[in-house]
């Protein structure tokens, strides 16, 4: 059973988040950001929890690639 | 005021709180390490994730403690403390249930290990940090 998305799903959702950074970065600094690497439809929050709940209630048979606004990876363990 | 939780310092010198964690299919209370250096929300060992039952959300890229990074798939799950939910941001990883910054900012925690003590209280004043570091940016033109 696969778990997550593939490599090629998770590349166009890097590729999209690519473009949009700057600007969110002005709009939204240190924000989380869910990209669906499909529609390329994308949801931010203060959390990444709470920008996961704004993608899964409006698209619950969705899955989304997460990014951090600001920061190489989503999540860190220091 | 402190909140009704459990909490205390195990003999390993873990900090632990006691969190009500909502899954699919059924909800579990444990006794979580808290971890202040993860980002996110919550790590679960995989036998807890099958029996609570996660929402899956995706993927996400994570540094770990020794650098690496790795792509992981990202879970959404409730969590409960002193009867507040929260929606918290969920990895299935090693073989402890970790909770991490996400879950924690919401909330003041006091730990007083000559006392073995842990308390856990609603932040009063409230403090929007990402807002207030993002005004700052702006104020300095750092944005």
């Amino acid at each position: 059973m696969v778990i997550g998305l593939n490599k090629s799903a998770i590349a166009l959702a890097e590729e999209e988040y690519s473009k949009l950074k700057y600007i969110l970065e002005k709009k939204f600094p240190d924000h989380y950001v869910v990209i669906d690497p499909y529609s390329k439809v994308y949801f931010t929050g203060l959390t990444l929890g709470k920008a996961m709940r704004t993608a899964k209630n409006a698209h619950p048979d969705r899955e989304f690639v997460c990014f951090k606004l600001g920061s190489e990876t989503a999540l860190t363990f220091n | 005021m402190p909140l009704d939780v459990v909490a205390g310092i195990d003999q390993d010198n873990q900090v632990r709180i006691e969190v009500d964690i909502n899954g699919l299919y059924k909800s579990n209370i444990y006794g979580a390490v808290v971890d202040t250096g993860y980002s996110g929300g919550l790590v679960l060992p995989l036998i807890m994730a099958v029996d609570l039952g996660l929402e899956k959300v995706g993927s996400s890229a994570v540094t770990l403690a020794d650098a690496s990074v790795k792509v992981l798939p990202a879970f959404l799950c409730k969590v409960s403390i002193a009867g507040k939910s929260h929606d918290i941001s969920t990895l299935v990883l090693g073989n402890e249930v970790l909770v991490g910054m996400e879950l924690l900012q919401n909330y003041r925690l006091c730990i007083a290990p000559s006392l073995g003590e842990v308390t856990l209280s609603n932040d009063e004043q409230n403090v929007n940090y990402v807002q207030l570091i993002s005004s700052l940016r702006k104020l300095t033109g750092r944005s």
